[in-house]
């Protein structure tokens, strides 16, 4: 029965024979140049307003990170600034604060992937299993407001309800008991910035999943059931394998990104919670940029964000590959 | 609660009461956990100073009703005016973006097609590293953009994480279909526009989505590129109500404050603010949701 | 490559730290505290001489006398608004010219010329059109980094005096973007503006840079942040104000109820530095330069704080940093707590109407241990505006004439125009004389003319009650104590290393107030301080002093 369901269910659950066959019957790699011009142009010049857009708006002021190896001042811009070399690389290398901002990151990092990254994905399957259309909608668009909340909100609104005068400390107190002061204990960081994070953003999460849901063959699920398998092994063998190329391609950028775990919220808890847990690579850069006016070590730690995140991705896309996935890109 | 079960398929059980119950129960959890906060905000914005001064911060428990803060906002006409500012930049700007990343997405969706990898690897290193802000202004500056709507759209127009998350949905369309159609002659722009769109709605219409919110919650691009104040959008406009006196750094030894003269924040009206900013959301939201309908691959396929 | 900062020697230093570094090392920013006699060392003649020649000749302006004068360099009080407002600029200082003025704003955006009758009224005032760009307050070290990276200034350009200490290499930009004023406005030539002429001299040779008169300052109050307490629910608990830190220990513990949610304090470490004795930066001992941070009276603050803290007497979302503490003082759930002084009166505008009983105060500046305190001034000149290079001379002329109408004092009738509008239209004046603004005034009038200009500072909110014979009190025994700093007068940019030292040592004594950290940690963070940029700072500080014959 597992194997016939599968069996059905080709499609989502092997997504690369499609692609690779579009090209039947027309020249393939080894043909030449100007065959593959004539057969791909308009494919190319498709790309043609979002390359542009980027090489102009993207790449040429990107070019401006070569201030990571300058004393950059912006009166004298690029041209006059002295050189230094790896100076704002070494100096980042040999403070312990930015070894302790990256471990922070990483840790938070792993927590976000571990207990933020799946939270999206149940909630998305239980809203899809909703069946009124109307309710449906209703609980989607809740679920996703709190993604337009300023962090500044979210994290007064916590406070209110799990700060040290907040409701839960206050009922507590009003009840005789010893206060809960959630938002100022270190040990509770990881758990308080996840559930922030969880209250915030996973409704908005839902979103694209929703959207992959909604693009599985509805005939595998009828298919499935006709022969007999049950709710959780059509989720199992259907649901999941539908979703598995959006979760692999999200997982892989995420990965890409793991040294952007936000800014703003951990900015706005720094003290509350001590530099020593809450200081991530950002806020570490923002205090070092903002009190010396050093913009060439925030271009320093941004290239070397970049590099760890592209690393990142090349592993993460093999590592897809080797599991018959997509990835991001993949050599055909 | 019948039109919970409203359009349940024929081939599907109905779930056992526990399980429906536990469906529901974790479903109501989730929705009072965040509609309690929404309340209080809306609340807030709605109360009067003295309600407002007596809770000492947001108000949980009514104490009056008051529409001042709204009508603070709006009178004047310079919110009015960002509103439309902001409205038009979003949709211009998420028309733009939409057919930049369409087109690149399935430009670049045929692997080992001409320059397929080192274009795909182009876009995603935007993804990677960031263009610093001053490089940016004086790029902005030296095209004659400042203080043009155009610089609040092209700098952010083309979003790397869209564009590869479109391409991604593109790959994962039946290519028997694309295949066939070509075999009849139809050139990529009639694949594109006939079959791969089509199809596509619900992706498209989530990375409208996601540009859409990019253009209307934006308000740094206009920080750096917007001298006019009348041109600014809401969200920066939003921003200026927030504001407590003059900002000295955090740092006591550069600087000594300023008294300003600004009137004091008012709480009521910072949360107007939030439930201003999240008008146009709760609308917006069905329009997309509209789109993530089942069954138009096998429609398609049949078409 | 070695680890050693690619500048070794000190020359070459200052030559990348930045603006103020130079301008610190250029005899003629010397800016001695000579106008009160006042001040550590003082310049040599000569030195002094030169600068005084680049700034406007001292005239001061007759305007409304003062009820209270404010003694040690404290403001002067007005208890009440003067019947008749005096016309101190008799036409129109413009030829219609046309303006644009780039300023930040804290507060919301007012509609825009062409939109704002108040705009309107006090351009028909000057005679010209000022166009304000107004910027997002919060984030103007960010734009004013981009337009000096991309040299687009507005004919007139307000740069917040914490900005300019934080723009690398501003010095040399002030030059090239920003007309010489020392021509139209040094010595005898102010004249021409009198107004202009009636600022104090330190807040004017702030504003010199390369031995030019660059700016136009915004003379500011002495003092910027002290302890505002609630002065009627401390009487209502039969409470007085307290007079040493054990007796605000003391208070703060009696006062202290969350179970009725109230809590006696919010933060204020940076007032009980003040109070416990510590220099603002340095302090200059026997040919020593000793840093805050190595001084006993710091560490007795930091002591201090974390013993409230341990306490509980703080209340909660304070500990963790929230951004209420204006709610709650105003609500009563704090009862002391740390401020801008102007949030007194902006306070007293917002709670007075549902509550008339509503009263606060600043909290008496007291020493610790028998000793003085030792209050921190800031720098004499809050803000500056600069005029874009390249205006013709008459353009000049006639900016700076409506600069001059800007710098009008309070009791004038363009005071009265520039900042509150029209009598009848944006504003009326109630029973006390004083303006009230009318709801459109609310919604059109602006900070825009008043931050273009300066003007002598001075305390006039007498429609509150009490409030300016309390304030005055306040200063004229709290100005006495002010902090002899040696380097009062020099702009100085800090070395980089110097600056960026401060985060870890700062992020260490939240972690000791909060209860993370022992005491001890403080050793070990000075440590790592001095290492790390603090005695490098003494150095160029020490240098500093010698250039300046200060030492």
């Amino acid at each position: 029965m597992t194997e016939r369901a599968t069996a059905v269910a080709p499609a989502p659950d092997r997504p690369s024979p499609p692609a690779r066959r579009r090209g039947t019957g027309r020249p393939g790699r080894g043909a030449s140049l100007r065959a593959r011009w004539r057969r791909d142009r308009s494919l190319l010049l498709m790309t043609v307003p979002a390359i542009g857009l980027l090489a102009v708006f993207h790449y040429v002021p990107t070019l401006g990170n070569v201030i990571a190896f300058q004393q950059y001042n912006p009166w004298d811009g690029v041209v006059g600034s002295p050189w230094v070399g790896l100076y704002q690389f070494e100096r980042l290398f040999t403070d312990p604060r930015f070894w302790n901002a990256v471990g922070n990151t990483l840790v938070i990092a792993s927590v976000q992937l571990v207990f933020f990254f799946p939270v999206p994905i149940a909630l998305a399957i239980l809203l899809d299993s909703v069946l009124s259309r109307r309710m449906r909608l209703v609980l989607q668009s809740i679920v996703y407001m709190p993604h337009f909340f300023s962090w500044v909100l979210v994290v007064t609104l916590f406070q209110q309800i799990l700060g040290g005068a907040g409701l839960i400390s206050q009922s507590l107190r009003g009840a005789g008991y010893a206060p809960l002061d959630m938002m100022t204990n270190p040990d509770a960081f990881l758990m308080v910035v996840t559930s922030q994070m969880v209250w915030k953003d996973a409704g908005w999460g839902t979103i694209i999943f929703l959207a992959a849901l909604a693009a599985i063959d509805q005939n595998l699920y009828e298919s499935a059931a006709v022969d007999g398998a049950g709710r959780w092994r059509r989720m199992w063998h259907i649901t999941l394998p539908g979703l598995r190329p959006v979760i692999v391609l999200l997982l892989i950028l995420k990965l890409g990104d793991i040294l952007n775990v936000g800014f703003e919220q951990f900015y706005l808890q720094r003290d509350a919670f001590g530099s020593g847990v809450s200081e991530v690579l950002d806020t570490y850069v923002y205090h070092q940029t903002l009190v010396t006016g050093n913009f060439s070590a925030g271009a320093a730690a941004g290239l070397i964000k970049g590099v760890v995140g592209l690393v990142l991705i090349l592993i993460a896309n093999k590592m897809a590959h080797l599991m018959g996935e997509h990835g991001v890109y993949r050599r055909s | 609660m019948s039109t919970l079960f409203e359009s349940r398929p024929v081939w599907a059980e109905r779930p056992s009461l526990p399980a429906r119950a536990a469906k529901n129960t974790v479903l109501a959890v989730v929705t009072v956990v965040i509609l309690l906060p929404i309340y209080v905000v809306v609340l807030t914005s709605l109360s009067p100073a003295s309600a407002v001064n007596a809770a000492g911060g947001l108000v949980v428990v009514p104490g009056g009703i008051s529409f001042r803060a709204y009508a603070d906002l709006f009178s004047g006409g310079v919110v009015t005016r960002a509103v439309l500012v902001s409205l038009g930049v979003t949709a211009v700007g998420t028309l733009v973006s939409l057919t930049a990343t369409i087109l690149a997405a399935y430009g670049l969706s045929r692997p080992g097609s001409l320059l397929h990898r080192p274009l795909l690897f182009a876009v995603l290193l935007t993804f990677l590293f960031a263009p610093g802000m001053i490089p940016l202004y004086l790029l902005v500056s030296d095209l004659g953009l400042i203080d043009s709507y155009a610089s609040l759209i092209l700098p952010t127009a083309v979003n790397a994480f869209n564009l590869v998350v479109m391409r991604a949905f593109f790959m994962n369309l039946p290519g028997e279909i694309a295949d066939s159609a070509r075999i009849d002659g139809a050139g990529e722009w009639t694949i594109l526009t006939r079959l791969v769109l089509p199809m596509s709605k619900g992706v498209t219409a989530v990375v409208g989505l996601f540009y859409a919110v990019g253009y209307w919650n934006a308000f740094f691009n206009a920080i750096l590129y917007i001298n006019d104040n009348a041109k600014w959008p809401l969200q920066l406009i939003l921003r200026q109500y927030v504001q407590q006196g003059q900002q000295i750094s955090s740092n006591s030894l550069i600087g000594n404050a300023v008294q300003g003269t600004a009137s004091a924040p008012n709480l009521a009206v910072q949360m107007a603010i939030v439930v201003v900013a999240l008008v146009p959301v709760t609308i917006i939201y069905p329009l997309v949701q509209k789109h993530f309908t089942k069954g138009v691959i096998i429609g398609a396929v049949k078409g | 490559m070695s680890l050693h900062p690619p500048r070794p020697t000190r020359r070459r230093f200052l030559g990348l730290a930045g603006a103020g570094t130079l301008a610190a090392l250029s005899p003629a920013v010397l800016a001695s505290c000579s106008s009160d006699g006042g001040g550590a060392g003082g310049g040599s003649a000569s030195e002094a001489g030169s600068l005084d020649s680049l700034i406007p000749t001292h005239i001061p302006f007759e305007g409304v006398v003062p009820d209270i004068e404010g003694l040690h360099g404290a403001p002067d009080g007005f208890t009440s608004y003067p019947t008749d407002f005096i016309q101190a600029v008799q036409e129109p200082p413009g030829r219609g010219g046309s303006y644009t003025a780039m300023t930040p704003l804290w507060g919301p955006l007012p509609p825009g010329l062409g939109n704002n009758s108040f705009f309107d009224h006090v351009n028909e005032r000057l005679g010209a059109t000022v166009e304000f760009n107004f910027q997002d307050g919060n984030t103007v070290i960010d734009k004013m980094n981009a337009i000096i990276a991309g040299r687009d200034v507005a004919d007139l350009t307000m740069f917040p005096d914490w900005v300019i200490n934080l723009i690398p290499q501003f010095n040399r930009a002030v030059g090239e973007l920003f007309e010489d004023l020392t021509p139209h406005l040094a010595g005898d030539a102010a004249a021409a503006y009198p107004l202009l002429a009636n600022l104090d001299g330190d807040a004017w040779r702030w504003n010199v840079f390369n031995e030019r008169l660059q700016g136009v300052p915004w003379p500011a109050e002495p003092f910027g942040n002290w302890v505002l307490y609630r002065r009627d629910l401390l009487e209502e608990l039969g409470l007085e104000a307290p007079t040493d830190p054990d007796d605000l220990f003391a208070i703060g513990e009696e006062i202290n109820d969350p179970d009725n949610d109230r809590w006696a304090f919010g933060d204020f470490n940076l007032s009980m530095r003040q109070i416990f004795g510590a220099p603002k930066q340095w302090r200059y001992r026997n040919g020593e330069l000793i840093h805050m941070f190595e001084t006993d009276e710091w560490r007795a603050s930091v002591e201090f704080m974390r013993k409230i803290f341990d306490a509980g007497l703080v209340h909660p979302d304070i500990v963790a940093k929230g951004d209420n503490a204006k709610e709650l003082f105003n609500s009563g759930r704090i009862l002391f707590n740390q401020d801008g002084i102007g949030a007194w009166h902006e306070s007293y505008g917002q709670m007075l109407g549902d509550d008339p009983d509503f009263r606060v105060d600043l909290m008496p500046v007291f020493g610790a241990g028998g000793s003085d305190p030792v209050m921190h001034r800031g720098d004499p000149s809050a803000q500056s505006v600069f005029v874009r290079k390249g205006l013709e001379p008459e353009q000049i002329e006639e900016v700076l004439g409506i600069l001059n109408f800007c710098a009008a004092p309070f009791g004038t009738r363009e005071y009265m125009d520039y900042r509150y509008g029209a009598e009848g239209v944006h504003h009326e004046l109630d029973d006390n004389g004083a303006p009230q603004l009318t709801d459109l005034g609310a919604g059109e009038v602006n900070d825009g003319y008043y931050f273009i200009s300066g003007r002598p500072p001075a305390i006039t909110e007498s429609q509150y009650p009490d409030f300016v014979p309390w304030k005055t009190a306040w200063y004229n025994h709290a100005a006495r104590f002010s902090e002899e700093d040696p380097f009062a007068g020099i702009r100085i940019q800090r070395p980089e290393r110097f600056a960026g030292a401060e985060t870890p040592l700062t992020d260490k004594v939240e972690d000791v107030i909060r209860g993370r950290e022992d005491l001890d940690a403080l050793d070990r963070a000075v440590a790592d301080w001095r290492r790390d940029g603090g005695d490098e700072g003494r150095d160029f500080y020490l240098g500093v002093l010698q250039e300046h014959g200060r030492d």
